[in-house]
């Protein structure tokens, strides 16, 4: 359990009303956020490359 | 002491090689029963192995000097003498009730089991023996399961996962592989085992069993056998390949190492089943123009290997060598040290390093997607967590699970218990999911199931069922914005307690 001292503010309990008026929908910036790591998903699955190995190497290994 | 059937001796190094002979398998056998502190050896004289007899029935059977059509099979006790594992036997067929006490005081102290095949410098056939404990969670031995042996009406069950030595004829080191990988992804799927002879016919090679196969033809033998094959390279980046081997075995898929060698042509195919905890939270990097992911998976250093030429769960370590090209340019490799640098190697076994070019992953038909789309998945959601968890520097790692297993694993979760019932009753999940999780520090603070499915057609949205809170108080600021996602993605949500 975090010490109530060094606890983060996203983990403090807040009011009903503040409760409330957070719990509406996402706030801009978590839908920007949202937009953002669409944009990244695009970005890494264009730059992936299907993944490619040595042709006709026989796993045959004994010892 | 020999009655019928069966024989008691005391465990020793020397009648072991004395019976199987000295060959790099039988001295690792040997050294990992020690380790596990062997006492005492069960051994059946007559044991009809199922997948020795189709190796049997498809290749010896037609050799000149064909060997015997059956087995023997020994089994391994700690803490218990010859004599506690007779006077045992004596007990177990008074009764109903005697039989199942000396069955669950027997199960206690049962190692597993070594079948004996009638093959010389191939006596090692199908071996589980128990794995060595977690060391306060720092082995995870993920692809695993429970074999339950039946021995002169005494039944009695090890966890661990069959390995076999290599024995030329039916099977070379690719079609081993493979059939200890499937002993997993098989009993996952609810399906039967295949042997290894069935292996080698499902890969469709016109070669010899001898030949090998080649990295297409596990794959081929992997879809006739109904299961779907998954693939990565750690061209694409050495964090981003052991970060994506922990998600399989998290997801408890056995991973095949496909090896190259610097000296031959052939390489070498050997099965994944677990790993050492990794160090430290590093920089996995999916894409060069992104930010990295920070993943404790990635710098995973030590494996658990099945490995035909040596044994079962074998610890082999990962290290990262740059090797410079004839035009200058730097080759970054990813290298399978066979052996460890932690402590001296026995004196039968010669240290090599071969370099890794593949992971081959074998997975039951229903899971479609590839390991690498949960790691697009969370490309998407870090971003949003980033934001949402705002100040707490956030680390990350992906897996599959079976909607089963994962509500089992709801209950080992500190969950606000007022919702749970409630969260039980709503959820409904497919086979399978995928999970991000989202830790700070040593919290686990979250995590998210996806529907794995089908792929993702709703771009703007990804398929999350679920967002699973225990490091997130209930009524607090981090509670009310998750509420509000849970109203954007649609899905379930659960806390923490207040």
């Amino acid at each position: 359990m975090t010490p109530e001292s060094t606890r983060p503010t996203i983990l403090e309990r807040v009011s009903e009303e503040e409760f409330e008026r957070l719990a509406t929908w996402p706030e801009d910036s978590i839908l920007e956020a949202l937009e953002q790591g669409e944009a990244d998903r695009r970005t890494a699955e264009a730059e992936a490359r299907p993944p490619t190995i040595e042709a006709n190497r026989r796993f045959a290994r004994s010892r | 002491m020999i009655r019928g059937n069966l024989e008691t001796h005391p465990f020793s190094e020397q009648l072991l090689l004395g019976w199987l002979g000295k060959s790099h398998g039988v001295f690792y056998v040997v050294d990992y029963l020690k380790e596990l502190r062997a006492t005492a050896v069960l051994h059946e004289h007559h044991y009809v192995d199922r997948h020795f007899i189709d190796d049997f029935a498809t290749y010896y059977a037609r050799s000149f000097n064909a060997p015997a059509p059956y087995c023997r099979r020994l089994h391994f006790f700690d803490g218990l003498s010859e004599k506690d594992i007779n006077d045992k036997l004596d007990q177990a067929y008074c009764s109903i009730e005697a039989r199942k006490r000396v069955e669950a005081e027997l199960a206690e102290r049962y190692l597993g089991f070594v079948v004996w095949r009638p093959l010389d410098g191939a006596v090692l056939g199908r071996t589980v023996l128990r794995t060595y404990d977690s060391d306060n969670n720092r082995r995870h031995y993920e692809v695993v399961r429970d074999y339950r042996v039946n021995v002169a009406g005494i039944r009695l069950t090890v966890r661990g996962l069959a390995y076999q030595q290599q024995d030329r004829g039916a099977a070379v080191c690719a079609s081993t592989a493979l059939w200890s990988a499937l002993q997993q992804v098989a009993h996952l799927d609810g399906h039967r085992t295949p042997t290894p002879s069935a292996v080698t016919r499902a890969a469709g090679s016109p070669f010899p069993a001898s030949h090998g196969l080649s990295d297409s033809q596990m794959a081929v033998a992997l879809s006739t056998l109904g299961y779907v094959a998954d693939l990565f390279v750690p061209v694409a980046g050495r964090a981003l390949f052991r970060a994506q081997v922990v998600s399989c075995l998290l997801s408890h898929l056995p991973v095949v190492l496909l090896l190259g060698s610097d000296r031959a042509s052939d390489g070498h195919a050997v099965t994944v089943t677990g790993f050492s905890d990794p160090p430290s939270i590093v920089d996995v990097t999916v894409s060069a123009s992104l930010p990295p992911l920070r993943m404790r998976s990635g710098s995973m250093d030590v494996v658990y290997v099945h490995d035909d030429n040596l044994g079962s769960h074998a610890h082999y370590e990962l290290l990262d060598q740059d090797r410079v090209r004839p035009d200058g340019s730097i080759e970054e490799r990813l290298i399978l040290r066979r052996g460890r640098t932690n402590r001296p190697s026995p004196p039968w076994w010669k240290i090599d390093e071969l370099p890794i070019t593949a992971a081959l992953v074998p997975k039951p038909g229903k899971l479609r997607l590839p390991i690498s789309s949960l790691f697009m998945s969370l490309l998407v959601l870090r971003r949003v967590f980033d934001v949402v968890l705002q100040g707490m520097p956030l680390h990350f790692e992906a897996r599959f699970d079976t909607g089963i297993s994962y509500r089992d694993s709801l209950f080992e979760r500190t969950l606000a218990g007022e919702q749970l019932r409630n969260f039980h009753a709503c959820l409904s999940l497919p086979r399978h999911v995928g999970i991000i999780s989202v830790h700070h520090d040593d919290a686990h603070i979250l995590e998210v199931v996806l529907d794995v499915s089908e792929v993702t057609r709703h771009r703007s949205r990804p398929p999350v069922l679920a967002l699973v809170c225990p490091g997130i108080p209930s009524h607090s600021r981090g509670h009310a914005k998750l509420v509000a996602l849970k109203k954007y993605f649609d899905c379930l949500l659960i806390t923490g307690p207040a």
